[in-house]
């Protein structure tokens, strides 16, 4: 028996075998299994739609009811959520279920182990719209790789305005930039509010916003990209008006003090606030205002968006990306599949419809669910203006090698957009012209690493001289 | 035999007690810095797993973007005007808040060294709102005056000075914490010997207070400089790099190819950040190099002058001896 007169402990002893108890438990914990919640807890969903929060939380937990597995659902800031992706990653952590943020093509995924195949019902198939699973989109040899849910067929720069400024100010909803700089005039002149806002500091909504410009002015292509010959023309007059249009209202003092600076929540809030009377912003926009100033929703107005003279608006946008991914290493594969069949029923449709973000894969939900009259107005402008755009990728899928190479620019064009409005670039042209060139460089040096690994891949696979403005591209 | 063992077994104690440290130092120091010089030569993204072996064509990419040079330049800039604002300012204020006269010293210390345990990216905020032009107080206090707003952020002419004053007041606090610790390094019979023989506040600080804190500066000036590389949380949440990159120092730079990029250049991120690591390492050997000079030359000069002194000293004894002057 022991004696308690005879266990001697020094406090050298003491100390150190507290030290050694706490090394070891340091060490357990980062080789045992874990108890936190990761892989083999149930499922795990990680998004970026902040918009989306609340309703994904409940769709979780009824879903996680519906399969009897633990379904649970995080959410990510948009600006961490490939950070947290790649760490994820590289911890063998990666959640069941996440959301496609990642700039690289499908087929990298692939050959990464990122992503994993995706098997839906005969039933679930049915449901989906027609051309929504795309060969080198979201399929590859026929296999889906990538489940979309949100539509195509958007426009990004929609023309918001304040409703009750434009009735206390007296102005018509503009459908082309004179209107827009008249509009603009009778705030200013009217003086009790600001007349416009935008997200400059985000250089890539801005970049986006000017792309979309510039498409519904007329250019035949997307991003810079021209459709009909494969060769980059930032330089292009739609560009450079739509730009211009900026740098005039920026100029003119119409832009509320601090818009240089502002994030896209800061940009949004303070249109929110109801004391500026236009804001571009994506169809997304009620989403946002909602969770910032639920009091504007009903002074929210729009005009679609903007083309120089008032033309007939024409967009082209490409096949519905993949909006959900499996990842490669899920031991869930089953009832993933089937949680993400529930994504495909009318009911999470109208969901996402109500929660007034990205329109849903299914536009025609949006009719029949309760949203502001402005945000049906654009779903249906979509339906009549938005057409299929034509892919490399799509008509071949060996240009997914090469995209997978094409090494960023920068500055691109939202940084370029804001050095001009800031006056940090004075050459807007000279600019364009060299953005243009570097693109073209950055993307033959990627075909050409692409052929050197033995795709078959070529320039002339970005070039659609068959390319018809306002109509859908069929390959 | 048994000395040997005692000895053995007080060494196992001693390995035992550094293990956690060699640990916890060799995963988030020394593999951090080894993975960032692999990963440097090679070509990933961060998604696929592959990672191809390029050499040190991802430095040559580095040096040849005139952003890297440009953030290179702000980066410089940004320590030229912060460095000396925190050494000397926290140097005169703890100089100030050391003086037994002053009342209400550890109020003032404590004030003076809030910022620095309030959390970065929250200051970063927060500073967002002060500064913003449309409805914030700096904003406020500029329509008083009926000027026009002021976006201090927003311009890429004021952004760099905006965010270099949030630094240095955010961390001043530490500077002056070592200023004041060093300050009583000085033991206070000096000052009142100084004081019995008839010195000044102005010749006491001249002639004790700084040769006394002299081998401080150095220590302080590197800790300093190294600190003023690190700004990323509050540049990033301040202007994230903005306007068109006039506040984008390298941490900023590195970030935004690591992880805001549509496909993330990884390699090329560690590549800048290994060029950083070196920069910063050269800046700060540049400086304790300066400084040790500085130091062996002014020793070397108060050595020559005791030794004249010596001289002047026994001559003046033996001219003494000789005339006879000075004998009662």
């Amino acid at each position: 028996m022991l004696e308690i007169s005879r266990l001697q402990i020094s406090r050298r002893t003491f100390v150190g075998g507290v030290g050694v108890s706490a090394l070891a438990g340091l060490l357990a914990a980062c080789t045992g299994p874990s108890t936190a919640p990761g892989p083999g807890a149930g499922i795990r969903w990680w998004d970026h739609f902040g918009g989306l929060q609340e309703q994904h939380k409940a769709w979780a937990a009824a879903q996680a009811e519906r399969l009897g597995v633990a379904v649970e659902y995080s959410y990510n800031e948009p600006g961490r959520a490939l950070e947290a992706l790649q760490l994820a990653n590289q911890s063998k952590q990666l959640p069941d279920v996440y959301s496609n943020i990642m700039g690289l093509p499908l087929p990298a995924l692939v050959d990464s182990g990122w992503v994993s195949p995706i098997e839906l019902s005969d039933e679930a198939l049915g449901r989906l719209p027609e051309g929504t699973l795309v060969e080198g989109i979201s399929m590859l040899d026929g296999v889906v790789y990538g489940l979309p849910s949100l539509s195509d067929r958007q426009y990004w720069a929609c023309t918001w305005y304040n409703s009750e400024i434009a009735g206390s100010v007296g102005f018509e909803p503009p459908r082309s930039y004179d209107e827009l700089r008249a509009a603009l005039q009778s705030i200013a002149d009217d003086g009790q509010f600001a007349p416009m806002t935008l997200a400059l500091g985000a250089s890539e909504r801005i970049r986006d916003q000017v792309d979309d410009l510039a498409q519904a002015a007329g250019f035949p292509g997307w991003q810079g990209l021209r459709y009909d010959t494969g060769e980059y023309a930032y330089d292009d007059d739609t560009y450079v008006n739509a730009i211009e249009l900026l740098k005039e209202i920026s100029d003119n003092g119409w832009l509320l003090p601090g818009t240089n600076s502002f994030q896209i929540p800061d940009a949004r809030g303070r249109w929110a606030a109801g004391n500026v009377g236009f804001a571009i912003d994506g169809p997304w926009a009620p989403g946002g205002v909602r969770a910032l100033n639920e009091a504007h929703l009903p002074k929210m107005a729009t005009a679609g968006e903007l083309t120089p003279e008032g033309e007939d608006l024409v967009i082209t946008r490409g096949a519905p990306a993949p909006t959900w991914f499996v990842a490669g290493n899920t031991p869930h594969a089953d009832d993933v599949n089937k949680l993400l069949e529930s994504f495909t029923q009318d009911d999470y449709q109208a969901v996402l419809a109500e929660a007034m973000d990205q329109p849903p894969l299914n536009l025609d939900t949006v009719a029949d669910a309760d949203v502001i009259e402005p945000y049906a107005w654009l779903v249906e402008d979509f339906k009549k203006r938005v057409f299929r755009a034509p892919q490399p990728q799509v008509r071949n899928g060996a240009a997914n090698e090469a995209l997978a190479l094409i090494t960023p620019v920068a500055p691109h064009l939202g940084d370029i957009i804001q050095g001009y409005l800031g006056g940090d670039v004075t050459d807007l042209k000279g600019e364009l012209v060299k953005l243009s060139a570097t693109f073209d460089k950055n993307l033959d040096q990627a075909i050409d690493k692409a052929s050197g690994a033995g795709a078959k891949v070529s320039r002339d696979d970005w070039a659609f001289s068959d390319w018809q403005r306002g109509v859908d591209y069929a390959y | 035999m048994a000395t040997q063992s005692r000895q053995r077994r007080r060494n196992l104690w001693i390995y035992a007690f550094l293990m956690p440290t060699f640990i916890l130092y060799g995963v988030y120091t020394i593999y951090p810095i080894v993975a960032s010089y692999w990963y440097s030569l090679v070509e990933w993204n961060g998604f696929s797993s592959e990672q191809r072996f390029v050499g040190i064509s991802n430095y040559q990419a580095v040096l040849a973007d005139p952003l890297f040079w440009s953030s290179v330049r702000i980066t410089l800039l940004f320590m030229l005007v912060v460095a000396p604002l925190r050494i000397f300012g926290a140097f005169f204020l703890a100089i100030l808040l050391n003086s037994p006269k002053l009342p209400f010293t550890k109020f003032f210390r404590t004030v003076y060294f809030l910022p620095v345990v309030t959390t970065t990216a929250i200051i970063g905020v927060v500073m967002r709102f002060i500064l913003d032009p449309a409805a914030g107080p700096v904003a406020a206090v500029v329509g008083l005056f009926g000027l026009p707003p002021v976006d201090l952020l927003g311009e890429s002419g004021t952004a760099l000075v905006t965010t270099a004053l949030v630094y240095v007041w955010k961390f001043f606090g530490i500077t002056m914490i070592y200023w004041l610790a060093a300050l009583q390094t000085i033991p206070q019979d000096v000052y009142d010997a100084a004081r019995v023989d008839g010195a000044g506040g102005v010749r006491i600080f001249r002639h004790i207070t700084l040769p006394m804190l002299l081998p401080f500066l150095l220590i302080i000036t590197v800790l300093t400089i190294e600190d003023c590389f690190h700004a990323f949380d509050l540049m990033q949440t301040m202007t994230a790099g903005g306007p068109f990159y006039s506040t984008e120092i390298i941490e900023i730079y590195i970030y935004r190819w690591a992880f805001a990029a549509s496909i993330p250049q990884l390699g090329f991120a560690s590549a800048a950040a290994v060029l950083f690591g070196v920069l910063v390492l050269v800046v700060v050997a540049l400086q304790a190099w300066a400084t040790l000079t500085s130091q062996r030359i002014q020793s070397q000069r108060s050595e020559s002058e005791r030794t004249e002194s010596q001289i002047e000293r026994q001559v003046g004894a033996q001219i003494v001896r000789r005339t006879g002057k000075g004998r009662a």
